[in-house]
């Protein structure tokens, strides 16, 4: 089945079955590997980018739903690398990755995060955001997204 | 003028440097064999010091450093970079050898097919401490050559150059590397090991410095083992067995094969394999076969919990100083158990393998602990010569010791031998968890005898399944008698007149191996929080106890045991009893020769357990990256702290129970405590900081929660009910 859609500002068709997890046609037809696969069921959030504005986790959501819609990955999130979005600013400030494979879908769901809540207190971070890591950098992922909400501050003031 | 084809690494074949050979085991054990007390001696030997086991082999050292066109210094690392931050550190060592910025070099895994073969893997905590010489030794020895070769260009004495900042100078002339490699033909390289700058006169070393791999990591540009994508690739998934060896009685594959996409079904010598032209198609045909499983045995955790008993297994004895039992025959002795489960290694990327077999020649890029060992393996496995086979790392997507051994690339390999296309083989998070090597749970019997305060004696048995032993050669394997990761830190490193430890070596059902800390997890588990309880029992505060069992003059760590305590201490605000719905808990531990203490601060919500604040002080030696030191000290507090509360690897109908995350729950941003990192440097040797960390993290909130609720858990993960 063909399916359009636009992603990182590119109007793509492609033509794969419509049940195919958005991750799947992120990573291996339109070739952006930033988003990862982590547990295949929506639990770690290894997958997560926006579609429409919206955060979501692409291994456990059908391509055929994106028909129409403007999809963002980790590798469109920032204009371009000499303007980079503050989240990915904050990452970069406070050193944040590890081994770095969770880091793209923490990033996404911190970019969402702070349009809803523009000042997130560590409670607000701690409870809106279940992404899992492993090698331990949730200590600087909170330091980073407090960092990047006064990055945005500092932009729109 | 390109310099590509002139680059510093092709003008000379010649080595830089016959990089000192550290040879499994070392001196101190060749040549000895068998009995008790020298099995004791080697084991203890293996204990305590940096272990010689993970260090370097020989290289050619004249393939680590390169000057690319555009001046920057690449170093290709025999050590992979799992996250651990491995190339950072050897980045600053690069760097302080050439007296250049460490934005200007680069750092790229090595293939095996460069010449360039770690023969003992990444791991154990020794990758900077095991490139601490060898790198600057390369890299000096870089700097001799360019600084003899821009002598040579401007025709005036080498001494008055100076080598700084990617460039050779004199007075006003200079040359960038790059310029000097253009100009060159002949290179002249130093016979000797070059002099290395003194520690004190360090410029980079020491500074904190972020990652090298930063940037590509947070643009997402960073490649992993599964990023891989090869022309023509295939995707591949294996059909395992879902039950604890279980064998296929039947296959029924004629849905799956009619699955639109599916280019192959493979059901030869032991692999089942559903291979398509996407992934998506792989995986939902693979759900389509139908196999009839032959269980031997359904396997129930209370099985395994029978066999993971103290007297249990082969029984070795791997401590024995002064003479517990005389102590033990009269007066009080205090006596606990303790437990701890089966871990999985749940890495974010699951594992897999990409293979492209191409004229008798095979290519596997993955993400792996042991490059060395899979080379080997393929070659054996294919019929090839080892140098046919080349292993190319990719970033990790966490290792914890989970990649040392990868049960995928041989299915991977033999695919595209058969099927002449590249293969791209990803184990499903299922499989990860159900088709993996696991960290053997355990059990611990502690008894200990106090008079007048002090303890005079005491004694740890543990049961638990081997981690490496098989993987040892014979020679050591006679030699050690305990498998020397199971039962590391088993034994007592206070001043104890009298003290036992015995490893009990008990066989599981499944594959179990090493994960991050390996044995001093569970050892150090039961021995700190046994420190605590026999402290409890003297009346005695927490860590004066410790103290005054820390006084060992032959022991150099017990001084610098003292000195990270009392720091610790003074940074967290050490008391004992309750304060606003918390409490406070100590441990401490010895690594090799890293020693680590930590204060943990808890709270019982709910019957819950929370974990507010954690304090760790790490003295390594010698600190070649505080940053990187701290990211790996919050690393473990993290894993440690789940390791602590959550997770806990059962059986159940002959089953790995924990198929995915909601039935192997991890800590999350959530269960984050403040932190605060405490570093001192004790020695001028670099020592490991991958894994002694995360020693003290479950005992000291054990200890914690008993000083908040006054109850003593001895099982972990911990549970209030």
């Amino acid at each position: 089945m063909k399916i359009s859609f636009k992603i990182n500002g590119d109007q793509k068709t492609i033509d794969v079955d419509p049940n195919m997890p958005l991750l799947w046609v992120v990573r291996d037809e339109l070739n952006l590997k930033a988003t990862k696969y982590g547990c295949g069921k929506g639990m770690c959030g290894a997958c997560s980018l926006h579609v429409d504005g919206k955060l979501h986790r692409s291994c456990s959501y059908p391509v055929k739903f994106a028909e129409g819609k403007a999809i963002t990955t980790l590798e469109g999130l920032s204009k371009n690398e000499n303007d980079l979005h503050p989240v990915q600013q904050a990452w970069i400030d406070e050193n944040v990755p590890q081994c770095g494979y969770c880091q793209p879908g923490f990033m996404m769901a911190a970019a969402k995060l702070l349009q809803e809540i523009p000042n997130p207190t560590t409670e607000d971070i701690k409870q809106n955001i279940s992404n899992i890591c492993r090698c331990g950098t949730q200590p600087r992922i909170i330091k980073a997204i407090k960092r990047a909400a006064e990055l945005n501050n500092a932009k729109t003031s | 003028m390109s310099t590509k084809n002139k680059s510093l690494k092709n003008s000379s074949r010649r080595q830089f440097l016959n990089v000192g050979a550290i040879i499994f085991g070392g001196s101190v054990i060749v040549g000895q064999f068998g009995c008790g007390p020298i099995q004791r001696k080697t084991f203890q030997y293996f204990d305590s010091n940096e272990a010689p086991v993970m260090g370097l082999g020989k290289f050619n050292a004249d393939f680590w450093l390169q000057i690319l066109e555009d001046n920057t210094i690449q170093l290709s690392s025999p050590k992979v970079e799992m996250g651990q931050g491995v190339f950072t550190g050897a980045a600053l060592m690069v760097a302080e050898e050439l007296d250049t910025n460490p934005e200007n070099i680069t750092v790229v895994h090595a293939k095996t097919s460069s010449g360039l073969i770690d023969p003992l893997g990444t791991g154990g905590s020794t990758s900077t401490a095991g490139l601490f010489k060898p790198v600057r030794e390369a890299a000096a020895t870089m700097r001799l050559a360019l600084q003899k070769a821009a002598a040579n260009i401007w025709e005036v004495p080498e001494n008055d150059i100076l080598i700084q900042d990617g460039k050779a100078s004199y007075q006003e002339q200079s040359l960038k590397f790059s310029e000097i490699i253009s100009q060159t033909s002949k290179w002249e390289i130093p016979k000797k090991s070059p002099k290395l700058k003194s520690h004190e006169s360090f410029k980079y070393i020491g500074k904190d410095t972020k990652r090298v791999d930063l940037k590509d990591k947070v643009l997402g540009k960073a490649i992993f083992g599964i990023d891989h994508h090869i022309e023509g690739m295939l995707y591949a998934i294996l059909i395992q067995s879902p039950y604890i060896n279980g064998q296929v009685k039947s296959v029924d594959a004629s849905a799956a094969k009619a699955v639109s996409g599916v280019e192959h079904f493979i059901n030869e010598n032991g692999i089942i394999a559903i291979v398509a032209k996407n992934r998506y198609t792989a995986e939902m045909a693979a759900r389509k076969v139908k196999v009839e499983w032959d269980v031997p045995k359904k396997w129930e955790q209370k099985d395994l919990d029978a066999i993971i008993q103290v007297g249990n297994g082969k029984f070795e004895s791997i401590q024995k100083e002064g003479n517990v039992k005389k102590h033990f025959d009269n007066g009080e002795i205090i006596e606990a158990t303790y437990r701890t489960p089966a871990g999985a290694h749940a890495f974010m990327e699951p594992k897999g393998a990409i293979a492209d077999y191409k004229d008798g020649k095979i290519t596997i890029i993955t993400g792996t602990q042991q490059p060395n060992r899979d080379r080997t393996e393929i070659a054996k496995a294919l019929g090839l010569k080892k140098d046919n086979v080349d292993i190319q790392c990719a970033f990790l997507g966490g290792g914890f010791g989970g990649r040392f051994y990868l049960n995928q690339i041989i299915p991977a390999a033999k695919l595209s031998k058969k099927l002449k296309k590249p293969i791209h083989l990803l184990c499903t998070r299922e499989q990860d968890f159900m088709n993996n090597y696991y960290r053997p749970g355990s059990h611990h019997i502690l008894k200990g005898k106090i008079e007048n305060g002090t303890v005079v004696a005491a004694q740890h048995d543990m049961a638990s399944d081997d981690m490496v032993f098989d993987y040892l050669p014979k020679i050591a394997q006679s030699l050690i008698g305990a498998d020397p990761s199971t039962a590391h830190g088993a034994f007592f490193n206070y001043s104890f007149e009298n003290k036992y430890a015995n490893a009990h070596r008990v066989e599981t059902p499944y594959i179990t191996g090493i994960w991050r800390g390996i044995g001093i997890n569970a050892t150090s588990f039961a021995k700190e929080c046994f420190m605590d309880e026999l402290a409890h029992a003297a009346n005695a505060d927490a860590i004066e106890f410790r103290l005054k069992h820390l006084k060992d003059d032959k022991d150099e760590r017990h001084e610098r045991m003292h000195k990270i305590i009392e720091l610790v201490k003074e940074k967290a605000g050490w008391k004992t009893g309750k304060e606003k719905g918390t409490a406070k808990g100590f441990a401490c531990a010895m690594d090799r020769q890293t020693v680590v203490a930590g204060i943990a601060e808890v709270e019982v919500i709910d019957n819950k357990i929370g974990v507010t604040k954690f304090t760790l002080g790490i003295d390594p030696g010698l600190i070649v990256n505080p940053e990187g030191v701290r990211q790996q000290c919050e690393g473990c507090i993290m894993m440690g702290l789940s390791n602590t509360l959550y997770e806990n690897l059962t059986l159940k109908n002959g089953q790995v129970e924990n198929t995915n995350f909601h039935k192997y729950p991890v800590a999350m941003l959530s269960d984050t405590p403040e932190i605060e990192i405490v570093l001192h440097s004790g020695s001028e040797e670099v020592f490991g900081v991958g894994e002694p960390p995360i020693a003290p993290i479950a005992p000291a909130i054990a200890n914690a929660v008993f000083n908040l609720t006054g109850k003593r858990l001895r099982t972990l993960p911990l549970k209030m009910s």
